[in-house]
C-alpha cells in the first residue's frame, strides 16, 4: 500500500507531455511575408527597406555601399574623375573590376536584383493588403514601379551597349514576379519595354492618387517622369524626353549659384527632386560615397589614401567665370585639382545625404531633346537659364546644331560631375575614352584609351549567375 | 520424454529457489596488487546474476551467496577484473592495474556500460590524459587520443578551443557534434568546463551509441561527465601550475628591409617601362618616386632619391634611422597560472565532490587573455534505501580579452605583423629618425599620417597602439545545474527523473578609442552586447533491469522536453568627451541599438532495449521520436533509431584453449539519426528582416524564402568492428564505417538575378566511409619500468553522392557528384612567360569549326580542344580540380613511460596527405603592392637575365599573384603536441608531511610543428585555407599536484 502514492506520482510524471503549442515558436526580429503584406503600411515598409538597402554597406568592403557605390564606379570609368593612388575603387578606374569574376559587376547585379525581388513582392502582394482606399495601395505600388524601373534601367545600361542600334542584343533577365528559377537574358528592347511600362503605370497611379510625399527618398510623380526623361533620352524618343523632363521639374527651380556651393550633402539646403537622406545611426562612415570623394572629411579621400581629382582636361574647358570652376581648388596641393563640389565637412559630416535627381539634369535632358527635335531656340533658352545661375557674368548661348549638342553634353559633364552619369553618357553618345593630356596618371589608371563601342565598356554577367542559372551559359556572356 | 524434460527443468528451477533459502557468507579484503593498498568501491558480484556488493573504504566486502559452488567476479575501473571460483569463506584478493581497458566502464547515452559488452563505437578519454594539457577546454585533447575525431582551428587565443568533426564531414552546414554535459545537451561555452572537473569524455560515433539523441545526433555526440566523490576523486587534491606562453610557429621567411626597398624600386621601374617610359629614365624616376610610393617612409639617413640608385642598388652609405619591428613589439611571452582545489568523498548514504579552480592565461599578443573562476558541487544522497538523488551545480565566471584576429581586418595583429612592410616603424619617428615621446615620456605610436607621410598599409592605424587603447572584452557568467532522483520500485524496475538548466550570461564591450586610429573622426565608439541564454530540459525515465540465469535484459522508456531561449541586446554610441571612458553613458551620439529573441523547443519520446545471452551475445535497440520547433507543423515529428549486435568470441568454449586471447569481440550496427542545425530557428517560414528602417520610417527587407518542406538532415550509418585484447597487454580496436548523409540542408545557390543568392533546401547526399584504428600496448611491464603506447589512426573518404545541379562552385571549391566537399577547384598556374615574366594560367580553348564558329555538343555544351592553352589574363584562366583539403590519414601516437618515480609522456599528432591554400604566402608574393611585405621566395623573380622559375616579374600587376595552384601546399604535418615529465615524490617523504601522494610535473604543449612551409599552420581550417589568424601557442608549465 505504501507504494501506491509513488506509483501514482510516477504515472502522472510519465504521462506528462507538453501541450501542442509547446513546439510553436516565432521569430522576434523578422516577420513573415503574410504578416507584412496584411496591411498597406507593411507594404510601404518594404519600399522603405529597399530605399535603406540602396544606401547600406554590404559585406565588410568599404566600396560596397549601395547604389552610390555603383554610381561612383560609373564616374570613375569615365574621363572626368582622376584617381591619385591605387586604392578602393582603383580597379574600377582601371576597368579591371567588371568582368565575370570582378566584384563590381557582381555587386551591381546582386544589388539591383535584390531590390527588384522586394519590389516585385510589393507590386504583386499589395493588392491583397488592408488599406483605407485603393489609392493608398496604388501610392505604394507606384513607388515600387519607379524603383523597379530605376533598377532595370541601371542594369541594362551597365550590362549591354546603349539602347539605340542595339535593341535586339541580349539585355538582362526581366522578372516581374518572385521565382527561384532563373531566366534567360531578355533583349534590350524587352527590358526597355518593361521599364517604360513600369514608369507609365507609376505616373498613372501617382496622378490619380495625388498623395503627399512621405519623405525625400520616396519616389513621386516627378521622380517617375524624371526617370522617364532619362530613359527616353537613351531611346532617342526626343519628344517624350522633352515633355517628361519638363514635367519632372515643374515646381523645382534651378539651383542658384550660391546654393550650388553648399556641398551636395544636405537635401534640405538644395532643391533636389530625389535624394537619400542619411542620419548618424544609419550612416556607413568609411564605407560611404563621401568617404571616397569628399576631401573635407577624414575618409579615404580626406585622409589622402584614395583622393579623387577633377580632371584637368575638363577643368580647362570650363569658363573662368563659372562658379563650378571656382569649386575646384588648385592651391591645396601643387598640381592637384581638388573638387569641392561635394563637401560635408562643415555640415552633415558622415551623415551626408545622397543626391539622386535634380531639376538641372532635367533641364539638360529637355534642352538636348529639343535640339534633336529641331527646336533649338527653346533649347538655348534653357541652357542660358542654367548658365545664368552658374556664371558671375552675363551669358549667351551662340552655338547651334551639333555644336549646341556638344555644348549641352559638356554642360552635363560639368554640372553633373560626380553624380553617376559619366560612363553612361559616354556609352549613350557612342564615344570612346581618352584620358591623355589630363591629370590621369598612367601608372594608376592603366587604361588611357578606349575605342568607341569597345566591348570593355560593358559589365560582364557575373560568373555566379552563369554558374547557377540554367538559362544563361558561357555562350550568353558579353564578348 | 518431453514431459520428463519439462518436469526436470521445473525441478531445477524449484531447487534454485529452495536452495536460495540456505546461504553462506563470504568476505575478504580487496587491495592493489602493487602496493597492497585497500581498494574502495570494487564491485563484487555473483557471476551471471545481479546479486552483489561493493567494498568499503577498507577494501572489505561481505556477501551472502546461495551456495559455495559459485564464481565471484571482482571488477574495478582501472584494474583487470578477476573471477574467483569459491572454495572457502574468506578470500583476500589483489587486483592488477589494467592499462589496456579490459574492464573499462564507458559513459553512453542515458547510462553507462562495460566497454566489453557494448555494441556501439565509443572512444573515451580519461582524466590521466586530460590533465596532461595546459588547456582551457577538452577540445585540444581529443585528436591525439580518439580515432575518428578530426579537429581544426587550434586558435591560440586564450580560452579558445578547436572545432571537431566526428567520422568525416557529414554535412555542408553545421557539422559540430552535440555536446552533452552530465546527461543533458549543453548550451554553454566549452571553456567553462575545467579539465580538472572532468571524469571522462566519451566520443559516441555510431548508430547504437548516438541514436538516443535523435534529431541532433548525426554529427556524433560527445558526452562530458564530471567527477563524483568516488574512486580517484576521493580525498583532498591541490594542484597548482605556472607556465609561459609563446608562439608555437616561426615567421614566414621574408626579405629584409634593404631588399624590400630594392624590390619596390624594381616594381616601380618595371611599371613605368610597361607604360612606355624607356628603361633608363624609368630607373631614375623610380629612384625619385620610391619613397613617396611607400607613403614617404625613408627608414635611412640618406635623401629619398638616393636610397636606391637608378641602377636599382641600395645605397651602401645609408644607415637605418629606426629598427623596431612589428614582430617584436606585438608579440609577448604570456604567463599561465592555474590552481585547482578539490575535495571528494563517499559514505554509505552519500557522495560529494567539491571543487574550485582558477585559471589565468595571457596570450602571445598584448591585450589578449583569459581568466576563469569556477566552483562545482556534485552531491548525491540515499536518504532511504530505495531513493538516490543528487545535484550537480557549477558556477563559472570568465573574462576574455579577445583582440580582433580574423583574416580580413587590418586590426588583426597577426595580419599586420605578417604583411606590413619592414619600412614602417611601430613607434613615431620624425623624418630625421628621432623617436617621439608624449608628455609622460611614453613612446608615441606611428599611425601612418605624421610628418607628411601616408602609410599605404593599414592607413591611420597602428595595431599595437590601437590594441592597447581599444577594448574587446567578453565576460561570461555561467551556471549549470543537473539534478536527478532515482527511485527503485522493486522487481528490477526503477524510475529516474532528471532536470537540467544552463544559464549563460554573455556581456561584450567593444571600444574603439578616440585618440588614435579609426575612432578619431567620431571621437571614439563603444558597443555593448549582452546575451542571455537559458535552456532547460527535463526527462522522466523508467528503467527495467533483470538478469535471469543466462539472460540479461535492460529496458529504458522515457519522455523528455527541451527549451532554449536566447535574448540579445546591443547598443552603440560614439562621441566621447575624454579618453579612457568606454561606457555608453559617456558618449554623445546614438549609433544604433537593437534586440531580438530566439527560441527552440524539442519534445521527445525514447527508449532502448539491451539484451544479452550468457555474456556472449549482445543486442541493443534504440528508438527516439523527436518533435522539433525548427520545422513546419506538418513535418515536425521524426523517428530515429539505432540497432547493434556484438559477439564476445572469447567467451565461447572453444576459445578457452587460446590462452593468449584475453578478449575478442565482433560488432555490427546500423541506424538512422538526424541533424537539425539548419542555421535558422524558423527554418520553414518566408521572412523579412525588420531592421531596415529608412530614417524614421519602418523598413523591411526580404531575408529568406519560405521553405515549408524543409526538414532535418538524416544519416544512415553502418559500423562493423573488432575489439581484441591479447595477453592482457595489447589492445586493438578496428572499426569500419559507412555513413550516408541524406537530405542535406544547404544553401542551394540561386541565380543572383532572382534576388536571392541561395535558398535552404534538403537537396544533397554525402557519404563518408572510413576506418578508425586504436591500439594500446603495454610494451614494457616490469616492476620498475613501464612503457605504454597508444596509437590512433583515422582515415575517411568523403564523397558527394547527389547534388541538385551538376555542380556548385563554393569559393575555391567545386561540389560535384563523385568528389569530396573540399576539392579545390582553382586556376592552374602555368609558370611565367619566359619572354615577359608575366604569370600564366591554363585555360580551355573552345573548339571551332571551319567557319570559325564554336562547336557545341548535343546537350548544348561548348566543346574544347584537347590541348589546353596558356594565358596571361587571369580572368580568362580556366578552373580545374587541383587536389583535396582532406588528409589521407591522421591520428596520434602517445607514449607513457615510467621509471621508478618518473613518468614521461609525449604525444605526437600528425596528418598526412591533402592540400591547403596558403593565402598568407599568396599575399606575400605580390607584384609590388606598396606597403606589403614580401616572402623571400620573391628573390627568385623573373628578370630578362633569369627567365625561368615560377615567380613572375615585379611590375605592380595586381593579377600577378591571383589565386592559382602556385599557392597550394601540402597539408601534411607532424606536431609534438604534448610532453609531460612527472616526478612522484617518494612516500617516505610525503608521509612525513602528511600527504598521500605528491607529484611535480613539467607540462609542455605544441613543442614543435613540421609543415610544408616555414610559418604555415596547415590545420587552421577543415577546408584547407590558411590565412592570418591567432597562431597556435606553446605553453610550458611547472606544477605540483598534492593528494591528501
Amino acid at each position: 500500500m505504501k507504494y501506491i502514492n509513488i506509483y501514482l506520482f510516477l504515472l502522472v510524471l510519465f504521462l506528462y507531455s507538453c501541450s501542442k503549442e509547446y513546439l510553436e515558436v516565432q521569430p522576434s526580429d523578422q516577420v513573415s511575408s503574410q504578416t507584412l503584406f496584411e496591411t498597406v503600411n507593411g507594404a510601404q515598409s518594404v519600399v522603405d527597406g529597399v530605399l535603406r538597402d540602396m544606401r547600406s554597406q554590404h559585406s565588410n568592403n568599404h566600396d560596397q555601399f549601395g547604389v552610390k557605390a555603383v554610381d561612383l564606379a560609373i564616374d570613375l570609368m569615365g574621363e572626368d574623375m582622376a584617381v591619385e593612388k591605387f586604392h578602393w575603387f582603383g580597379a574600377d578606374y582601371r576597368y579591371e573590376n567588371h568582368d565575370a569574376k570582378g566584384y563590381r559587376s557582381d555587386y551591381a547585379w546582386t544589388l539591383y536584383y535584390r531590390m527588384i525581388y522586394n519590389l516585385n513582392e510589393v507590386i504583386n502582394l499589395t493588392d491583397f493588403s488592408i488599406a483605407q482606399s485603393e489609392e493608398d495601395r496604388r501610392h505604394v505600388k507606384a513607388q515600387a514601379y519607379v524603383l523597379r524601373a530605376y533598377s532595370y534601367f541601371q542594369l541594362v545600361q551597365l550590362f549591354q551597349d546603349t539602347y539605340w542600334g542595339n535593341e535586339d542584343k541580349p539585355g538582362v533577365p526581366v522578372y516581374t514576379e518572385v521565382t527561384t528559377t532563373g531566366k534567360s537574358r531578355s533583349t534590350v528592347q524587352e527590358v526597355y519595354d518593361q521599364i517604360v511600362e513600369d514608369l507609365k503605370q507609376a505616373i498613372i497611379f501617382f496622378e490619380a492618387g495625388n498623395r503627399p510625399r512621405g519623405h525625400i527618398s520616396h519616389p513621386t510623380v516627378h521622380v517617375a517622369k524624371g526617370l522617364m526623361g532619362r530613359v527616353a533620352l537613351v531611346m532617342h524618343q526626343w519628344d517624350i524626353a522633352a515633355e517628361m523632363a519638363a514635367e519632372a521639374r515643374e515646381g523645382y527651380s534651378v539651383m542658384s549659384a550660391g546654393d550650388y556651393t553648399l556641398g551636395f550633402d544636405n537635401y534640405k539646403e538644395q532643391n533636389w527632386i530625389w535624394g537619400l537622406e542619411i542620419n548618424q545611426e544609419q550612416s556607413t562612415t568609411y564605407g560611404s560615397w563621401f568617404s571616397h570623394v569628399d576631401w573635407s572629411i577624414g575618409g579615404y579621400c580626406g585622409a589622402g589614401l584614395s583622393r579623387k581629382l577633377f580632371s584637368k582636361a575638363l577643368y580647362e574647358k570650363m569658363d573662368d567665370n563659372d562658379i563650378r570652376k571656382a569649386l575646384v581648388d588648385t592651391k591645396f596641393m601643387k598640381g592637384s585639382l581638388r573638387p569641392d563640389k561635394f563637401s560635408a565637412g562643415n555640415d552633415k559630416g558622415w551623415n551626408a545625404d545622397y543626391v539622386m535627381m535634380r531639376p538641372e539634369e532635367m533641364l539638360l535632358i529637355e534642352a538636348e531633346a529639343l535640339v534633336q527635335l529641331n527646336r533649338e531656340p527653346e533649347a538655348k533658352v534653357l541652357l542660358k537659364e542654367l548658365r545664368e545661375n552658374r556664371m558671375n557674368v552675363p551669358v549667351s548661348v551662340e552655338a547651334s546644331g551639333d555644336q549646341l549638342l556638344e555644348e549641352i553634353a559638356l554642360e552635363r559633364r560639368i554640372e553633373l560631375w560626380g553624380e553617376g552619369f559619366a560612363l553612361l553618357d559616354i556609352k549613350r553618345s557612342g564615344k570612346g575614352i581618352d584620358r591623355t593630356g589630363s591629370n590621369h596618371d598612367p601608372v594608376v589608371a592603366r587604361l588611357m584609351h578606349l575605342e568607341p563601342g569597345s566591348p570593355r565598356f560593358n559589365f560582364k554577367i557575373p560568373q555566379k549567375e552563369i554558374d547557377s542559372n540554367p538559362f544563361i551559359s558561357e555562350s550568353d556572356q558579353n564578348p | 520424454m518431453k514431459q520428463y524434460l519439462l518436469t526436470f527443468l521445473w525441478g531445477c528451477l524449484l531447487l534454485c529457489f529452495t536452495v536460495s533459502g540456505q546461504s553462506y557468507r563470504v568476505s575478504g579484503i580487496v587491495s592493489t596488487a602493487e602496493q597492497g593498498a585497500p581498494l574502495d568501491g570494487v564491485s563484487v558480484t555473483v557471476k551471471n546474476t545481479d546479486s552483489g556488493t561493493t567494498t568499503n573504504n577498507a577494501g572489505y566486502y561481505e556477501l551472502e551467496v546461495p551456495n559455495q559452488k559459485i564464481t565471484l567476479v571482482f571488477s574495478f575501473l582501472g584494474r583487470k577484473p578477476l573471477e574467483l571460483v569459491l572454495t572457502k569463506p574468506v578470500n583476500n584478493i589483489t587486483l592488477e592495474p589494467d592499462v589496456i581497458g579490459l574492464n573499462e566502464v564507458i559513459v553512453t547515452a542515458y547510462g553507462t556500460s562495460l566497454k566489453q559488452e557494448y555494441t556501439g563505437s565509443v572512444s573515451t578519454v580519461q582524466p590521466s590524459k586530460l590533465e596532461r594539457f595546459n588547456a582551457a577546454d577538452f577540445t585540444k585533447v581529443l585528436q591525439g587520443f580518439s580515432s575518428g575525431v578530426y579537429t581544426a582551428g587550434r586558435n591560440g587565443q586564450p580560452g579558445e578551443g578547436e572545432a571537431i568533426r566526428i567520422r568525416g564531414l557529414n554535412t555542408f552546414g553545421d557539422a559540430n557534434p552535440l555536446i552533452v554535459l552530465d546527461g543533458f545537451p549543453y548550451d554553454g561555452n566549452l571553456n567553462a568546463i575545467p579539465l580538472a572537473d572532468i571524469q571522462s569524455v566519451s566520443v559516441l560515433k555510431d548508430a547504437p551509441a548516438t541514436a538516443l539523441y535523435g534529431s541532433r545526433a548525426a554529427n556524433g555526440v560527445i558526452i562530458v561527465t564530471t567527477k563524483r566523490g568516488k574512486g580517484a576523486s576521493e580525498g583532498v587534491r591541490i594542484q597548482a601550475s605556472y607556465g609561459l606562453v609563446n608562439r608555437a610557429v616561426a615567421d614566414y621567411s621574408k626579405v629584409n628591409r634593404r631588399q624590400y626597398y630594392e624590390l619596390q624600386w624594381e616594381a616601380l621601374r618595371n611599371a613605368m617601362v610597361n607604360q612606355g617610359t624607356n628603361r633608363e629614365e624609368a630607373g631614375i624616376r623610380a629612384s625619385e618616386q620610391l619613397v613617396s610610393t611607400l607613403g614617404g617612409y625613408n627608414a635611412y639617413d640618406v635623401p629619398d632619391p638616393e636610397l636606391v640608385g637608378s641602377n636599382g642598388a641600395f645605397n651602401t652609405d645609408a644607415h637605418p634611422l629606426w629598427s623596431d619591428t612589428w614582430r617584436e613589439e606585438l608579440f609577448q611571452t604570456g604567463t599561465r597560472r592555474e590552481v585547482v582545489l578539490a575535495v571528494g568523498g563517499e559514505s554509505d548514504k552519500s557522495t560529494y565532490y567539491l571543487s574550485g579552480t582558477l585559471l589565468d592565461e595571457e596570450g602571445i599578443i598584448k591585450a589578449s587573455n583569459f581568466s576563469r573562476y569556477s566552483v562545482r558541487v556534485n552531491v548525491s544522497a540515499k536518504p532511504v534505501k530505495n531513493i538516490n538523488a543528487g545535484i550537480n551545480v557549477s558556477g563559472v565566471l570568465s573574462e576574455q580579452n579577445y583582440p580582433e584576429s580574423d583574416n580580413s581586418s587590418l586590426m588583426n595583429p597577426f595580419r599586420s605583423s605578417e604583411f606590413i612592410a619592414p619600412v614602417y616603424p611601430v613607434y613615431l619617428y620624425d623624418n630625421k629618425g628621432v623617436l617621439q615621446r608624449n608628455d609622460g615620456g611614453e613612446k608615441n605610436y606611428d599611425f601612418g599620417e605624421a610628418y607628411g607621410r601616408t602609410r599605404p598599409y593599414a592607413p591611420k592605424l597602428n595595431v599595437l597602439g590601437t590594441l592597447v587603447h581599444d577594448t574587446r572584452l567578453y565576460k561570461n557568467d555561467q551556471l549549470n545545474l543537473r539534478s536527478f532522483a532515482d527511485i527503485k520500485i522493486g522487481g528490477g524496475l526503477s524510475f529516474r527523473s532528471s532536470i537540467s538548466a544552463d544559464y549563460n550570461g554573455f556581456n561584450a564591450l567593444t571600444h574603439t578609442n578616440m585618440l588614435y586610429g579609426t575612432g578619431i573622426d567620431i571621437n571614439g565608439f563603444s558597443e555593448r552586447l549582452t546575451e542571455r541564454l537559458f535552456s532547460y530540459s527535463a526527462n522522466q525515465m523508467l528503467l527495467f533491469n533483470k538478469n535471469i540465469q543466462n539472460h540479461s535484459l535492460k529496458i529504458l522508456a522515457a519522455h523528455e522536453n527541451y527549451s532554449y531561449q536566447s535574448n540579445v541586446l546591443s547598443a552603440s554610441r560614439s562621441g566621447f568627451k575624454f579618453p579612457g571612458q568606454v561606457e555608453l553613458d559617456a558618449a554623445a551620439v546614438a549609433e544604433g541599438s537593437g534586440s531580438y529573441q530566439d527560441k527552440l523547443r524539442l519534445e521527445s519520446y525514447f527508449g532502448k532495449v539491451d539484451y544479452s545471452w550468457k555474456r556472449k551475445y549482445f543486442f541493443s535497440f534504440n528508438l527516439r521520436a523527436d518533435g522539433n520547433s525548427r520545422f513546419a507543423t506538418a513535418g515536425r515529428w521524426g523517428n530515429f533509431w539505432g540497432a547493434g549486435a556484438a559477439w564476445l568470441l572469447s567467451e565461447e568454449a572453444l576459445s578457452e584453449d587460446v590462452r593468449w586471447l584475453s578478449s575478442l569481440k565482433l560488432k555490427l550496427s546500423y541506424g538512422e539519426q538526424g541533424n537539425d542545425k539548419i542555421g535558422s530557428f524558423y527554418g520553414y517560414q518566408g521572412l523579412y528582416r525588420t531592421d531596415m528602417n529608412n530614417l524614421n520610417l519602418p523598413g523591411s527587407l526580404a531575408d529568406r524564402i519560405a521553405t515549408p518542406e524543409l526538414t532535418w538532415e538524416s544519416l544512415n550509418s553502418f559500423n562493423a568492428g573488432v575489439e581484441m585484447i591479447i595477453n592482457e597487454r595489447y589492445g586493438f580496436n578496428l572499426d569500419f564505417y559507412v555513413r550516408q548523409n541524406n537530405d542535406l540542408l544547404f544553401n542551394k545557390p540561386l541565380p543572383p538575378s532572382t534576388g536571392f543568392l541561395s535558398v535552404d533546401a534538403n537537396i544533397a547526399r554525402l557519404s563518408n566511409k572510413g576506418v578508425d584504428f586504436e591500439m594500446t600496448g603495454s610494451l614494457i611491464d616490469l616492476d620498475k619500468m613501464k612503457w605504454v603506447m597508444d596509437i590512433n589512426l583515422s582515415h575517411f573518404k568523403n564523397k558527394i553522392k547527389e547534388l541538385p545541379q551538376e555542380f556548385i562552385i563554393s569559393g575555391n571549391k567545386r561540389w560535384e557528384t563523385g568528389r569530396s566537399i573540399y576539392d579545390f577547384y582553382i586556376e592552374e598556374y602555368a609558370g611565367v612567360d619566359p619572354g615577359t615574366g608575366k604569370s600564366q594560367w591554363y585555360y580551355d580553348i573552345p573548339a571551332r569549326d571551319e567557319n570559325d564558329q564554336p562547336i557545341v555538343d548535343e546537350s548544348g555544351n561548348v566543346v574544347y580542344e584537347a590541348e589546353r592553352g596558356i594565358t596571361t589574363n587571369h580572368s580568362a584562366a580556366g578552373r580545374y580540380y587541383t587536389g583535396s583539403a582532406i588528409p589521407k590519414l591522421f591520428g596520434g601516437i602517445n607514449n607513457q613511460l615510467s621509471y621508478l618515480n618518473f613518468d614521461l609522456s609525449f604525444l605526437f599528432t600528425f596528418s598526412a596527405g591533402g592540400k591547403v591554400f596558403d593565402h598568407n604566402y599568396q599575399m606575400l608574393m605580390h607584384s609590388g603592392l606598396p606597403g606589403t611585405h614580401w616572402h623571400s621566395d620573391i628573390l627568385q623573380r623573373w628578370s630578362p637575365e633569369k627567365n625561368d622559375g615560377p615567380v613572375p616579374v615585379l611590375d605592380g600587376d595586381q593579377f600577378a599573384n591571383q589565386r592559382s595552384t602556385r599557392f597550394l601546399a601540402d597539408a601534411s604535418y607532424m606536431s609534438l603536441q604534448n610532453v609531460v615529465l612527472r616526478y612522484s615524490v617518494p612516500q617516505v617523504l610525503t608521509s612525513r608531511i602528511g600527504t598521500n601522494e605528491v607529484f611535480i610535473s613539467i607540462k609542455a604543449d605544441n613543442l614543435f610543428l613540421i609543415s610544408a612551409r616555414q610559418g604555415m599552420v596547415p590545420y587552421q581550417s577543415f577546408d584547407g585555407y590558411v590565412q592570418p589568424q591567432y597562431l597556435p601557442v606553446r605553453t610550458v608549465s611547472l606544477g605540483f599536484d598534492i593528494q591528501l
